[in-house]
């Protein structure tokens, strides 16, 4: 036993710095001191870069979306030393503490180290499952009248998570088209800015037709665009979160058709493409080796796994693919080692709908920002879901929602989904 | 010189021109026990002499230096273990104090409260309702929890 007055303020920080998070928030219970340690800006800042710089690609969180209406939930999946593949319990299947008001899930934005930014209409949160917090982002001030794009992304340069909003006021296909607005939300700063990103905004440019999430990467977020000065021609559209200016990133020439699909990653800290290739049913990775010299665009490798539903969401353990396949129930999350060509099986996702994951890194971030109460009706409200899968196409084809609120039963609602390509629907 | 206050010692000796017979000279260290100075000098020349046996082959200095602290973990008491962290804080010696540290992370993690505020001689200094209120907004974090 000792005297704290002996124990140097350099020395607590070095042993608080080494316990993991769920130990940190417990001690704030210990003293005073400790707590607004605990929760000061500068502790989560400097924890933040120790855990970023000690961590492995080895850890995954993964978000679904649960069978029950309107649940989301996260896992942690972990592989050690010796190759075992585990789910973690810290963050086993913990549950999204808000519902969407909407009969629908949060959209999801992007995610970065873990922290996932959410929407629906015009409510943005920012939720780390780390720490089970979430806060609400204020409104923006900037109105989208013809159409609003989100982007999330960290910028290691300040330590900070940015939200981008980029508000279209026309239709950007054509010449002289206005240019969109963009805002920036900055969780260091705590608020809404509108910058003049828009300037920069390179002429006949238009998102994607099927928006995926944007890249974040080396302080900058990407987008798979379209170019129509060049016969609508795919390109990778950067918005840098430091000077917040746009770029075109060009794609290497005629090796992209207008059916393919392309997502924009991160392979080993480099700009990469997931492409697939839906005449072939193969995906093919692209990597650009050196930033900014197209030439420098290399198809890395292919993936061509022979089984049905199944889609790349991301890389990890520096060169391996996740892969999530769709199957009766849910999801089966795989890792595919390209060298040797060999498929892990990681674990299966009660889930509807695709899964997403990211490299997850313990950290406190949004700690120190006030608390968020769930509203009564949203935490309260009990739902009951008879799902329904269809044996044809292996997909869920309907879903009947009980409100189990009151004491009576009340089907709500009722929400049917036809599948394309099935014409049956089963009913229990 | 792994112990940065000895070795600054000496070159603010060589500074000032004094011919230091290292064999002979006291050098004063009034804030280390001779225990804890005792087991940090042992860790220091194992340390050292793990990395000659395996001059290049880092990733074997980490294992045999792994293996040595387990062994040196389970001789040392866990309250000497903040003898040892301020003795290397004092020292400056680098390798012990993060090897020591984590000792200590590792040894308070899945305690509670009370066992962490009796390890390092704390008192709970909140006024009343506080500390409820910061244990049941954060009730996950007591889940799991050893028993004291």
């Amino acid at each position: 036993m000792m005297d704290l007055e002996y124990l140097p303020y350099d020395v607590l920080l070095e042993i608080l710095h080494r316990l993991p998070v769920k130990s940190l928030i417990r001690f704030r219970c210990v003293s005073k001191s400790w707590n607004s340690l605990i929760t000061s800006p500068a502790f989560i800042n400097s924890n933040l870069t120790r855990t970023r710089s000690h961590s492995d690609s080895n850890k995954l969180i993964v978000r679904y979306l649960d069978v029950a209406l309107r649940v989301e939930r996260y896992k942690l999946i972990h592989e050690d030393n010796d190759n075992n593949v585990s789910s973690s319990e810290e963050i086993q299947d913990l549950k999204l503490p808000l519902r969407s008001s909407r009969l629908s899930y949060f959209q999801l934005v992007g995610s970065a180290n873990g922290l996932f930014c959410l929407y629906e209409g015009n409510r943005c949160i920012l939720w780390n499952p780390c720490i089970r917090k979430f806060i609400t982002l204020p409104n923006p001030s900037v109105t989208a009248e013809f159409f609003c794009y989100l982007a999330f992304g960290f910028d290691s340069r300040t330590n900070d998570y940015k939200v981008v909003r980029i508000a279209y006021k026309s239709d950007t296909r054509y010449e002289g088209a206005k240019p969109p607005l963009v805002e920036v939300y900055s969780v260091n700063e705590g608020s809404w800015r509108v910058t003049s990103g828009g300037d920069s905004y390179p002429p006949k440019i238009t998102m994607s037709i099927r928006p995926q999430q944007a890249a974040s990467l080396n302080g900058a977020v990407y987008f798979v665009a379209n170019d129509w000065g060049n016969a609508q021609s795919f390109i990778v559209l950067s918005f840098d979160l430091g000077d917040e200016v746009f770029r075109l990133i060009c794609l290497p020439y005629g090796k992209f058709g207008s059916d393919d699909r392309i997502f924009t990653s991160e392979f080993k800290g480099l700009l990469s493409l997931i492409c697939y290739e839906s005449w072939h049913y193969i995906y093919s990775i692209w990597v650009m080796k050196e930033y900014g010299i197209v030439d420098s665009w290399t198809k890395q490798f292919t993936i061509d796994l022979n089984m049905q539903y199944w889609k790349v969401l991301r890389f990890w353990k520096n060169d391996h693919v996740l892969v999530q396949k769709m199957q009766s129930g849910g999801l089966m999350l795989f890792s595919y080692d390209p060298e040797s060509q060999q498929v892990k099986n990681l674990g299966f996702c009660k889930s509807t709908g695709c899964s997403y994951a990211d490299n997850y890194v313990e950290n406190l971030v949004l700690l120190d920002k006030p608390n968020e109460v769930v509203p009564k009706e949203e935490s309260e409200q009990e739902e009951e879901v008879q799902s329904v899968g269809c044996h044809i196409c292996l997909r869920w084809c309907s879903e009947i929602v009980f409100s189990a609120k009151s004491a009576f039963r009340q089907k709500i609602t009722t929400i049917r989904r036809r599948t394309e390509g099935c014409s049956r629907v089963m009913w229990q | 010189m792994k112990f940065c206050a000895v070795k600054q010692y000496f070159d603010d000796e060589n500074n000032n021109n004094i011919t230091s017979g290292a064999s002979t000279t006291m050098i004063p260290l009034p804030n280390v026990e001779s225990h804890p100075l005792a087991i940090l000098i042992t860790y220091c020349k194992k340390h050292l002499k793990i990395k000659a046996n395996n001059a290049d082959n880092k990733k074997e200095t980490e294992k045999e230096m792994e293996q040595y602290e387990q062994e040196l973990l389970k001789k040392v008491m866990p309250q000497e273990l903040t003898e040892l962290i301020l003795a290397a804080n004092y020292l400056n010696f680098k390798e012990a104090l993060d090897f020591f540290c984590r000792a200590v992370a590792s040894a308070i993690q899945n305690k509670s409260i009370e066992f962490v505020r009796k390890f390092f001689g704390l008192e709970s200094d909140f006024e009343l309702g506080e500390e409820e209120k910061l244990r049941e907004e954060f009730a996950w974090s007591f889940e799991g929890v050893d028993e004291d």
